[in-house]
C-alpha cells in the first residue's frame, strides 16, 4: 500500500481516517441512521490508529507518559474544568434550569473529575482520554518488558489477546471501574493491535481481493444483527470475539477507503484538516449540538425542552446539520486555540514549546 | 495497452462473461414469485423468526449430522431483508451459483498448464458452462432450504482458488492460508460434505509431483527430499488434520449412532457393493433428463447412456494415463468420486441436491474432455461453431422432458403452498395457544407438513400456535384443545377454508 504523505512527515491516509471516524462519531451522537455501524467499532478505530502511530520503544517510561499525558490529559482538565465553570456561571444567572433538569453541586463534580476522572456532560465523550493514556502505558510497559526478555514482537499478539480478554471481564464483572480502569485494560487490546500491525507491516500481507468482500460482509451482519453494538462508557457489550471480528473489519475497510480518499486531492485535504483537529470536535461537539438547539428554539420555533437535551432523538431528520455545525464549531475553537501557544496546550493538545507533527 | 492485446483480452473474458449471462438466462425461472416456500423453507422461516443467532450457532456440533449453522444463519439473515417474500432469498442465491460459476473458471485457468491444456480459455469457459447449466444438479439454486450445498460449494470452491493461488505466487501466502483454514471449517459448519477436500488437494499435489519428477527424473531427490515435501504439502497436512479432527469428533465424541431402519433415507452401509452402486446410481441421477423426481428410482435410456458415457471416459482415462502419461481426467473423476463419497453410504437415498458439489469437478473433467476435442478442429470458425454448439447443447438440456416437468412438479408444489399461504394469511390472526385443526384428504405432502404449522406461526408471527393434521374425520369435541380452529385443506387447489372456533 503506497504511503501518501500530506506534509513534513505526516501520513495522508492516516488524517483521513481519523478525520472520517471523527465524522462518523459525531454522527453517531447525532442521532443519525448510520448509529449502529458507527458503534460497531468506532472506539476500538481510534484506540487503533493511536497505537499505529505512536512510537512505544522508547527505553524512558517517564518522558513517555508526560508527553502522553500532556496532550491528552491537559485539555482533560482544561476543557471540562471550562464546562463546570459554564455550569455554575449558568447555576449563578438562573438559566441553569432552562438547559438542564437537575442541579449541579460544583463541589462533587469537582471532585468526581479530579478523583475520579468523570467528565461533566458537555465533555462526555472526553471519558476517552484517560483510557487511551491507561491503555497506552500499560502497552508501553508491555512492549519494554517484551523487549528486555527478547521475546519476538509477534509475541506481543498474546499479551494484549489475554490483556484485552481481562478488560473485557472486568467490564462484565462490573470492577475497577472507577476512573476507567477496566476499559483501559481492555483498549490494550485496540491499541495494540495497531502498533503491530504498523510494526509487522500486516496492511501490506492482506489479500485485498478477499478481505474487502469478507470484510463488507461482515459488517453488513454485524449491522443487522445488532451483535456489534457497543457502548464503552456504559459498559454494553456483546460476546467479545465478535467486538473484535466487527472491529477490525470496521478498521480494515475505513483503511482502505482512507487510502482510496488520498488520491482525491479535494476530499483528501477537507477530511485531512478535520482528522487533525479529531481532539477538539471530540471535546466540544455536545457544546456545539446545544448551542445548535438554542438556534433551532430561537429561529425554527423548537420547544425549549430540546435545549435540555445532551444529543438529538434517534431517527431526527436534522441529524447532519447539527453533525456540521458542531464539527465546524469545534474546528473553529480549535483554530483560535492554535493562535496562542498555552491555549493549544489546554484544548489542542499539541504542546509546541517542543514542538510534535506526527500524526499522533 | 495495443489494439491486438486489447482485443485478445476482450476475447478471454467475453466467454465467461456470456456464459454468465446464458446461465442466468436459463436459470432465471428461480426468481419469478412462481417459486415460492415450499417444503423444508416453512421450517427455516419459523428458525428464522423465532430462534436467534446465538440458539442457532455453536462452534463444535451439536448433532453428528445436520448441524449447519452457518447456513441457517445466512437464511435468518436474508429473513431480515425480505421476510415472506422469497424473491429476494432466490435471487441471492442465483448470484451464489454464478459466482460458483465463476470461481470454476477461475480455477480452470489456473490448473490447465499443469493438466497439459494449452487453450486455457476455452477450457475455463467450457467448464464454467458445463457447471452453470447443467439443470440436473442445479435443484440447490432453486430451493431456500437446499443453501447448505450451494454454500458448501461457495466454500470450496473459494479454498481450491485460495489453494492455487499460493502455490502459483509468492504474495500474501500467510493470509491465503489462514483464510483457507477460516473457510473450511465455515465449510464444516454448512455442509459436512466438504470434508473431503483435502484429500481432493493432496491427490491435485500428489499428481503434479509425479510429472514434474517425470518431466525431470534428475530432480527425483530435490522433489522427494522430505523437506520439499514437507513444504509443498503443510498446508493440506493442517487441513487434513482439520479433517480428521473433525470426523472424529463427529463420530467418536457426539453421541448417538446411525439410523437402524433399513428402510430409512438416511441408513448407511458401507458395503463395498453398496458404494459402488450408489456411485452407479448417482451417475445415473446426473445425466437423468428423462424422468423429473428428486432420488434416483429406476434406470432409464438417459441414464443408461450416461453409465455408458462414464464407461468410455473412464477407458480414456486410462488410455490417457498408459499411453500420454497424463493422469488427470483419472484424477478429475477421482476427486468428483470423493466429494461424492459422504453420500454414498446413504443406501437408501440418491437425491439430486447431492449432485451439486461433485458437479464443480465433472464439470472440469467434461471442460476437458470439449476442449481436447474442439482444439483438435483446424479451422478458428469450425472452433467457435463446436464451443458454441457445446453450450447450445448445454442450453437445451434445460428443455428436456426431464427439466420441463422437474420444474413443473416443483412449481406445483410452490403454487399451492403459495395458495395456502395467502388464504392464512387474511383469516383472523388465532388468539394466542390456539390449536388449528386441519382437516386432510390424506397424509400427502401440504404446506402444514413442516412443523407441523410451521405455516401458521409464520404467517400469523405467533410461535404460540399448535397445528394438528387430521385425516378427514375431527376429533370429538371435548378431545379437541380449547382454544381451537377448524380449518379445511383442498388438496387440488392448495386452499384453506376456515371452518368452525371454539
Amino acid at each position: 500500500m503506497e504511503v501518501q504523505r500530506s506534509n513534513s512527515n505526516r501520513i495522508a491516509w492516516i488524517d483521513i481516517f481519523k478525520g472520517i471516524m471523527i465524522i462518523l462519531m459525531v454522527f453517531g451522537h447525532s442521532g443519525s441512521p448510520l448509529t449502529g455501524l458507527i458503534y460497531s467499532y468506532h472506539m476500538p478505530a481510534f484506540l487503533f490508529i493511536s497505537g499505529f502511530t505512536t512510537r512505544f520503544e522508547g527505553n524512558d517510561f517517564g518522558k513517555f507518559a508526560s508527553r502522553k499525558a500532556a496532550s491528552l490529559m491537559f485539555p482533560f482538565f482544561f476543557i471540562n474544568g471550562g464546562f463546570l465553570i459554564l455550569r455554575k456561571a449558568l447555576q449563578i444567572t438562573g438559566l441553569e434550569q432552562v438547559l438542564y433538569t437537575d442541579k449541579m453541586s460544583l463541589s462533587s463534580s469537582v471532585i468526581g473529575l479530579a478523583g475520579w476522572l468523570a467528565p461533566p456532560d458537555l465533555g462526555g465523550a472526553s471519558w476517552f482520554l484517560p483510557v487511551l493514556l491507561f491503555s497506552s502505558l500499560i502497552f508501553y510497559v508491555i512492549v519494554y518488558f517484551n523487549k528486555t526478555n527478547r521475546l519476538p514482537t509477534g509475541f506481543l499478539a498474546l499479551w494484549i489477546v489475554t490483556i484485552g480478554a481481562a478488560g473485557y471481564f472486568l467490564t462484565q464483572k462490573a470492577m475497577l471501574q472507577r476512573m476507567m480502569i477496566d476499559l483501559s485494560i481492555m483498549a490494550v487490546l485496540f491499541v495494540g493491535a495497531g502498533y503491530l500491525v504498523s510494526s509487522l507491516k500486516l496492511i501490506e500481507q492482506i489479500n485485498h481481493r478477499y478481505m474487502i468482500p469478507i470484510a463488507a460482509l461482515v459488517m453488513l451482519f454485524s449491522v443487522r444483527s445488532g451483535y456489534s453494538f457497543m457502548n464503552w462508557p456504559t459498559r454494553d457489550f456483546k460476546h467479545i470475539a465478535w467486538i473484535v471480528i466487527t472491529s477490525f473489519c470496521g478498521i480494515y475497510l475505513t483503511i482502505m477507503f482512507s487510502n482510496v480518499l488520498a488520491k482525491w486531492n479535494l476530499a483528501s485535504i477537507i477530511i485531512s484538516f478535520i482528522g487533525q483537529r479529531t481532539l477538539a470536535i471530540l471535546m466540544f461537539h455536545f457544546l456545539g449540538f446545544r448551542i445548535y438547539f438554542m438556534l433551532m428554539v430561537r429561529f425554527s420555533g423548537a420547544s425549549l425542552t430540546i435545549m435540555q437535551s445532551l444529543i438529538p432523538p434517534s431517527g431526527n431528520h436534522y441529524w447532519i446539520w447539527i453533525s456540521l455545525f458542531a464539527i465546524l464549531f469545534a474546528i473553529g475553537v480549535s483554530l483560535i486555540a492554535d493562535r496562542f501557544k498555552l491555549l493549544s496546550l489546554c484544548i489542542n493538545g499539541k504542546n509546541r514549546w517542543i514542538g510534535a507533527n506526527k500524526n499522533d | 495497452m495495443t489494439e491486438i492485446s486489447k482485443n485478445r483480452k476482450f476475447s478471454h473474458y467475453f466467454g465467461i462473461i456470456a456464459v454468465l449471462g446464458i446461465v442466468f438466462v436459463v436459470n432465471s425461472w428461480i426468481i419469478r414469485r412462481s417459486n415460492w416456500f415450499t417444503f423444508d423453507d416453512f421450517t427455516f422461516l419459523n428458525k428464522s423468526m423465532f430462534d436467534t443467532y446465538e440458539s442457532i450457532f455453536s462452534w463444535l456440533p451439536r448433532t453428528r449430522y445436520n448441524d449447519r449453522p452457518i447456513g441457517w444463519m445466512l437464511i435468518k439473515f436474508l429473513f431480515g431483508f425480505f421476510k415472506l417474500d422469497p424473491v429476494g432469498y432466490h435471487v441471492v442465491y442465483l448470484l451464489i451459483h454464478l459466482l460458483n460459476t465463476f470461481l470454476i473458471w477461475r480455477i480452470a485457468l489456473k490448473i490447465s498448464i499443469d493438466i497439459g491444456i494449452q487453450n486455457k480459455y476455452l477450457f475455463a469457459t467450457l467448464s464454467a458452462a458445463f457447471f452453470g447449466l447443467w439443470t440436473k444438479s442445479l435443484m440447490s439454486v432453486q430451493w431456500i432450504s437446499a443453501i447448505f450445498d450451494l454454500l458448501g460449494c461457495l466454500f470450496f470452491l473459494l479454498i481450491i482458488n485460495l489453494y492455487l493461488d499460493n502455490r502459483n505466487e509468492t504474495r500474501y501466502k500467510t493470509f491465503n492460508f489462514f483464510l483457507m483454514l477460516l473457510l473450511f471449517y465455515l465449510g464444516l459448519r454448512t455442509k459436512e460434505m466438504i470434508i473431503l477436500t483435502p484429500a481432493c488437494l493432496f491427490i491435485y499435489e500428489v499428481l503434479t509431483m509425479i510429472l514434474q519428477w517425470s518431466n525431470d527424473p534428475k530432480k527425483r531427490s530435490a522433489i522427494f527430499s522430505i523437506k520439499s515435501i514437507l513444504i509443498r504439502f503443510r498446508s493440506i497436512l493442517i487441513l487434513g488434520l482439520l479433517m480428521v479432527g473433525y470426523f472424529g469428533y463427529l463420530f467418536f465424541v457426539l453421541p448417538g449412532g446411525g439410523t437402524v431402519d433399513v428402510t430409512s433415507p438416511y441408513y448407511l452401509s458401507f458395503s463395498p457393493r453398496v458404494l459402488l452402486l450408489n456411485a452407479a446410481k448417482y451417475i445415473s441421477l446426473y445425466f437423468e433428463y428423462i424422468d423429473h423426481g428428486f432420488v434416483f428410482y429406476r434406470m432409464t435410456p438417459a441414464s443408461i447412456a450416461g453409465l455408458v458415457i462414464t464407461g468410455m471416459i473412464l477407458l480414456l482415462a486410462v488410455v490417457l494415463l498408459f499411453w500420454r502419461k497424463n493422469p488427470w481426467l483419472l484424477a478429475g473423476g477421482l476427486m468428483a468420486f470423493i466429494m461424492l463419497a459422504p453420500v454414498l453410504p446413504m443406501k437408501n437415498m440418491q437425491h439430486i441436491l447431492y449432485l451439486y458439489i461433485p458437479g464443480t469437478l465433472i464439470a472440469m473433467v467434461f471442460g476437458g474432455i470439449s476442449t481436447f476435442i474442439i482444439d483438435r478442429l483446424t479451422s478458428a470458425k469450425m472452433r467457435i461453431i463446436a464451443s458454441s454448439g457445446v453450450v447450445a447443447a448445454l442450453i437445451l438440456l434445460s428443455f428436456t422432458p426431464g427439466m420441463v416437468n422437474f420444474r413443473k412438479m416443483w412449481l406445483e408444489y410452490c403454487m399451492k403452498d403459495r395458495v395456502a399461504m395467502t388464504d392464512i394469511a387474511g383469516f383472523n390472526k388465532p388468539e394466542q395457544k390456539t390449536t388449528v385443526y386441519v382437516v386432510c384428504e390424506s397424509e400427502a405432502y401440504n404446506a402444514f407438513f413442516y412443523g407441523p404449522g410451521f405455516v401458521n406461526t409464520v404467517v400469523f408471527n405467533d410461535n404460540s400456535i399448535q397445528t394438528k393434521t387430521v385425516l378427514l374425520k375431527l376429533p370429538l369435541e371435548n378431545e379437541m384443545q380449547k382454544p381451537y380452529v377448524i380449518w379445511e385443506y383442498d388438496e387440488k387447489t392448495g386452499h384453506v377454508r376456515e371452518m368452525k372456533q371454539s
